[in-house]
């Protein structure tokens, strides 16, 4: 959570130089608080100013997010990715935060759990895996999404925002998910039908959705069973479009 | 069978559906079916059957439950599957189809045909 001298700052910096892009950090250090009337009101009207200013656009993915605006939510998200085609720097040169230090995430708490479970997974790559954000920002999707993750061709675990106690059942996910996605694609690919984009399977228990990423990864979402079909679609769009803006 | 022909042509009198089969879980192998020409009843069933059999054991990992509907959305069309027992109803439909509306009749034949 910002410090009240945080916001001061940024609000100061603003005040000083209007073309500042510490809209931004000030925007989400308000949505954080609640505020997400202020927020999105300071987030509109950088945007303006700096129309591709990627933080700024997930700010506003978020609050969408928040207010289960879902369609709203992707579109942030797409054209937060479009803006940052390499994702591997900080809010203060205009893109979007790194997924390994994931300046915007609403789970930071969740990371630093998966981090702490290197000890379980010797590699170094593994002690660092980083959190994805689709875990949505509001308590009703948080409700509604069991478990999300990227997983990659391979079937190994790419990101995922649960935490580490989960992560048997992720990493069974990941494995079991492998080779979906060149099924899909096989499929649509011999009936002429395109490239595929979603694959939903109603189940007893919670349904399971899935869209492709880069590199053959797939991005998985568990979605409860009490949810609709087609807002379990909806979350998956949102998904996709987060994790593509987190550069899976 | 005449029981297989009901569900087969109700399926393909929903707009959108080019083609409706009944097919093996196990194996893949088509035991009824209706295909607008040009299109591999064949194919088709090979690989609903593969798809959901790899869904399926997803689903089963996330949380031990039976798979019932799936649904593959791609730009130009989409392959819904839904099991009865053995089998599995497949169908490949447009983009434009009302998959709503699909979905409740291939979940209603379904349970007919099990």
């Amino acid at each position: 959570m910002p410090a009240a001298d945080d916001i001061r700052r940024w609000s100061n910096e603003l005040a000083t130089d209007p073309q500042s892009l510490a809209f931004a950090d000030l925007a989400e250090a308000l949505r954080r608080q609640g505020d997400l009337e202020t927020a999105e009101r300071l987030a509109v009207r950088g945007l303006e100013r700096h129309p591709t200013h990627g933080p700024a656009l997930s700010v506003l993915a978020r609050i969408a997010e928040a207010r289960g605006d879902l369609n709203a939510a992707s579109a942030y998200w797409e054209r937060a990715r479009l803006y940052n085609p390499t994702p591997t720097s900080g809010a203060a040169n205009g893109s979007i935060p790194s997924p390994r230090t994931n300046g915007y995430g609403d789970t930071p708490a969740s990371q630093r759990a998966l981090r702490a479970t290197g000890a379980a997974y010797p590699t170094a790559s593994y002690a660092a895996v980083p959190s994805f954000s689709a875990t949505l920002a509001s308590p009703v999707t948080r409700q509604e999404v069991v478990r999300s993750l990227v997983a990659d061709a391979d079937g190994l675990l790419l990101a995922s925002p649960q935490p580490s106690d989960d992560m048997a059942v992720l990493e069974a996910m990941a494995a079991a998910v492998a080779g979906v996605g060149d099924d899909a694609a096989r499929a649509m690919k011999h009936l002429n039908l395109g490239t595929w984009h979603a694959l939903v399977l109603e189940t007893g228990g919670d349904s399971l959705a899935l869209a492709p990423a880069p590199a053959g990864s797939l991005t998985v979402l568990s979605v409860a069973p009490h949810v609709p079909i087609g807002r379990v679609r909806a979350l998956l769009r949102v998904a996709t479009a987060r994790a593509a803006a987190d550069g899976f | 069978m005449a029981q297989y022909n009901v569900v087969i042509d109700e399926l393909m009198h929903t707009a959108g559906v080019h083609a409706a089969l009944i097919v093996s879980r196990t194996d893949g192998i088509v035991v009824d079916g209706n295909v607008h020409i040009g299109t591999d009843a064949d194919a088709i069933a090979a690989l609903a059957a593969r798809l959901y059999g790899r869904a399926a054991q997803a689903a089963t990992a996330a949380d031990g439950t039976s798979p019932g509907f799936l649904h593959l959305e791609g730009e130009r069309g989409r392959v819904c599957a839904v099991p009865s027992g053995d089998l599995l109803l497949v169908t490949v439909a447009e983009p434009w189809a009302n998959l709503g509306l699909l979905r409740l009749t291939m979940r209603r034949l379904a349970q007919s045909l099990g």
